[in-house]
């Protein structure tokens, strides 16, 4: 029996160690070309992106490095979370001493009707410990949380990447840049876009992410933090669904209520109708990417 | 209950303590309690439909003749088909009694032996009931028979350390392959299997084997948990599986797959079928037209078609499970038409069945032959059957973008480079003890209370138990 | 006796039938080969072995087997 109770006690240690230093050391390891410490070596920045996905895959970071000499980063994988932005403004704020010229949000309609969640695990890794708790407590008062899911957002979450990280960074590494995808991925052409279903009609406002949005803009004009949300064009099947346009008013009104700044896709020249822009609904393919960013540019200059 | 949960464990706490407390006289009475409490806690209204088996059969079994028998039959069958298959009769959500696929087997088992008399019909109905609820191979086998099983559950078992140890490490075992390297594809596999069309060839080839992986462990970590629960009581039941992936051909894939499975339908479908009368005239109508068939090779087609077929449907009422059956009657019956024409050619080109190459060619042979029933088993629908099988013939290319689409399905956009790292380790490590277990069956058994460590840690750092709840979604 | 060893042969031709025992008991043949032995016997020996014979003793070596089949009128 003694060798038994050892074997417990040895496995619960060091699990506990385990855990206890990915929970407090995930955001200082030295992840490249992505994530919230990047941003943060990266220096003062011109242009600080902060969204999800989209952001991802329609920002070409190389178009803006050259643009802002440098000083500019995406960090993409908020996911579809408003609520987690808004951590992760706390985050930089927190650990940076850098000025921020300009910080774009996004401005995704579908963002204020998801469930308040974690849609990218990605995001626990690069918080801190208070903002995983931050983040977690989120979601623990919006009633989404059981026992198995706080196992995992603890636990397991990011432990793969934790133990096979000197093999896997240096792979992952070369696949973004400045927190933003470099693949060159093509459209899928028109025939699958047209095809592709995609039903939102069951969808509604979650009173937490429209708070995050309000919260976002009030830490903002708190700091002293220039600011605009951006709503990266999205294919126009997409922007013609009723339900896309309605959650799309309803963002625009929360903007205006609270004279946020923004830049809407319609106030770019760009071809929402071309397919080989995009790659689905919502995310460009790299020539819709490039196509984009030099408008963008333009749009940012101008604003 | 499930045996991975938190009531489930206090009651094995609970029940252990009961069991080894009792007497010499009333130990097996402590089982059998133990039994309808687990029963009655899953299924409280159901308990009616097993004790309906017991009791009858057991009363009607106690003279083995003819009549009895073909009642019990009805009974048995009747009840099992009835709840098992009554989606296909118009009825929806009608929940079976637990475990009733496998007690009934069990059921007619030992029913098919009383009448062949091979065995003395048991005169006590508690230690009957006994034998058929023995909680744990209840939920998923493996199908005891009376011969075995019968002795050692009367027995009295005296409290043995080393049974507990025993026990407790093959329950550990079964929790590592289901919680740590079953649950970790199952997502994967949902994820490509719920919408083929949108996958390409080599995606569909890997879910495809990410479903072998994922199928044998979790049923063989099902059965190490229900074999360690048990040898913790001092029982043993037997093995239901046998390295089976390292199967040189598909007749003996059934012989280390499922083998409580496959020797019931072997014994009480198989064997019966073969000898029977009506095969007997059929064959030789057949072998009117088949002149030429060689000696015995007609007399297995019906029976091979009959107990593949039903194995298929035993799965359940799905109509691929039904595919999947039929599949393998025919892969059977391939198999052996053609041994003597194989026989002869292996002769001429010197095969030499001892060369580790043609060993693994053969291992893999059979593989691909499983992973084409899998397709067929594990599709959701005949028009995703199609797709899958078109993917993977038409669709299949290697090429740097095929590999990043194949790394999408595994949940978190192209990050998955770390997930199939671990997979990778794990699924060879796996391969790398049961190749050493199948030269040398004590390979692998020192130094348990490291390997017992290690499983310990993995298990609670990396089990992904039911799919992840933070799946990144591709908005 | 000859044939009978032929027969045996063409189903398992990796043992020994002449010399080997216990070939039930000790799981040489498995229940494959027993229910693809039976069926050949019953076809070249033009027989039908009841289950009630279809035990081990009638199965462990080649001499019972064939004793079998001379008992049933092969």
């Amino acid at each position: 029996m003694k060798k038994v109770i050892l074997t417990l006690i040895a496995a619960l240690l060091v699990t506990a160690a385990a855990v206890g230093f990915k929970n407090v050391y995930s955001c200082e390891m030295p992840i490249r070309n992505r994530g919230i410490n990047d941003a943060i070596k990266t220096g003062d920045l011109d242009v600080l992106f902060i969204g999800s996905s989209t952001f991802r895959a329609n920002v070409d970071m190389p178009m803006m490095d050259k643009e802002y000499d440098g000083r500019v980063y995406d960090i993409s994988y908020g996911g579809n979370q408003l609520v987690a932005t808004s951590i992760q403004y706390d985050e930089i704020k927190r650990r940076s001493d850098h000025r921020y010229g300009l910080m774009v949000f996004e401005l995704g309609p579908m963002m204020l009707t998801q469930e308040v969640a974690l849609s990218d695990s990605r995001v626990i890794w690069d918080l801190s410990f208070e903002g995983k708790r931050e983040l977690w407590e989120s979601m623990y008062d919006a009633g989404n949380t059981d026992f198995p899911m706080m196992y995992e957002y603890f636990i397991t979450s990011g432990m793969d990447d934790l133990i096979t990280f000197p093999v896997t960074e240096p792979f992952y590494g070369t696949r973004y840049y400045k927190g933003a995808k470099t693949d060159e991925t093509p459209s899928p052409g028109q025939d699958v876009l047209e095809r592709e279903e995609f039903d939102i009609s069951d969808k509604t406002l979650v009173e937490a992410q429209a708070e995050a949005v309000v919260n976002i803009i009030r830490k903002c004009r708190e700091d002293g933090q220039e600011f605009l949300f951006l709503e990266s064009p999205c294919y126009y099947r997409l922007q013609e669904d009723p339900t896309f346009k309605k959650y799309r008013e309803e963002y625009i009104k929360l903007l205006d209520e609270n004279s946020a700044p923004y830049i809407l896709a319609s106030d770019v020249d760009f071809d929402s109708k071309n397919a080989e822009f995009f790659e689905d609904m919502n995310h460009m393919s790299a020539k819709g990417r490039r196509e984009y960013t030099a408008k963008l540019i333009g749009a940012l200059k101008n604003r | 209950m499930s045996l991975i949960s938190l009531p489930f464990f206090i009651f094995m706490c609970c029940f252990l303590a009961a069991y080894y407390l009792a007497g010499e006289k009333n130990q097996w009475k402590v089982l059998l309690i133990g039994n309808a409490f687990f029963y009655a806690w899953s299924n409280p209204v159901y308990i009616i439909f097993i004790s309906i088996s017991i009791v009858s059969t057991w009363y009607l079994m106690r003279n083995p003749v003819k009549k009895n028998f073909m009642l019990t039959i009805v009974i048995n069958l009747g009840l099992l088909i009835a709840f098992k298959y009554s989606v296909n009769f118009g009825i929806r959500d009608l929940i079976a009694p637990l475990g009733i696929s496998f007690y009934t087997f069990m059921t007619l088992g030992y029913a098919h032996d009383c009448y062949d008399k091979k065995i003395k019909p048991c005169e006590s109905l508690p230690e009957y009931a006994l034998f058929i609820s023995y909680f744990p191979q209840l939920t998923q086998g493996p199908i005891g028979t009376y011969q075995e099983m019968h002795d050692q559950l009367v027995t009295y078992h005296r409290y043995d350390r080393q049974n507990i140890k025993e026990g407790g490490y093959r329950i550990l075992i079964g929790v590592f392959k289901k919680l740590v390297i079953a649950g970790r594809v199952g997502f994967y596999i949902d994820t490509v299997y719920s919408n083929p069309k949108g996958y390409g060839g080599l995606t569909l080839i890997v879910a495809t084997l990410f479903y072998l992986v994922q199928m044998y462990a979790d049923f063989s970590g099902y059965m190490d948990i229900v074999c360690g629960i048990s040898k913790m009581l001092g029982i043993n039941l037997k093995e239901n599986f046998r390295r089976p992936y390292l199967s040189k051909s598909i007749p003996e894939y059934w012989r280390r797959w499922h083998i409580s499975l496959n020797e019931w339908f072997m014994n009480h479908l198989y064997m019966p079928s073969v000898t029977s009368g009506w095969n007997r005239k059929l064959s030789r109508l057949l072998g009117k037209i088949f002149t030429k068939a060689k000696k015995g090779t007609l007399r297995l087609i019906f029976p091979t078609m009959l107990v593949w077929t039903v194995t298929g449907i035993w799965h359940g009422a799905k109509s691929s499970y039904l595919g999947w059956g039929i599949y393998f009657a025919f892969v059977m019956l391939v198999s052996f038409c053609t041994q003597s024409y194989v026989k002869k050619l292996n002769a001429k080109i010197h095969w030499n069945p001892d060369n580790i190459f043609i060993k693994i060619f053969q291992v893999i042979r059979t593989l691909v032959i499983l992973s084409f029933g899998e397709m067929i088993y594990r599709s959701e629908s005949f028009s995703d059957m199609v797709a899958i099988f078109k993917g993977v013939f038409t669709d299949t290319r290697i090429s740097g973008s095929e590999i990043a689409a194949a790394m999408v399905p595994f949940g978190n956009g192209n990050q998955a480079a770390a997930s199939i790292l671990i997979l990778a380790v794990l699924v060879i490590a796996q391969a790398v003890i049961e190749i050493a277990k199948e030269k040398d069956e004590k390979a692998f058994t020192g130094h348990r209370y490291i390997y017992a460590f290690a499983m310990l840690t993995v298990i609670v750092l990396f089990q992904v138990a039911g799919g992840s709840n933070f799946m990144y979604q591709a908005f | 006796m000859e044939e009978l060893i032929k027969i045996l042969e063409d189903v398992r031709d990796d043992i020994d039938f002449e010399t080997a025992d216990n070939l039930i008991d000790s799981k040489i043949l498995t229940s494959f080969d027993i229910i693809q032995l039976i069926s050949t016997l019953d076809d070249e020996y033009d027989i039908s072995i009841p289950a009630s014979e279809i035990i081990p003793e009638n199965f462990n070596n080649a001499k019972a087997i064939y004793a079998l089949v001379k008992k049933l009128g092969g």
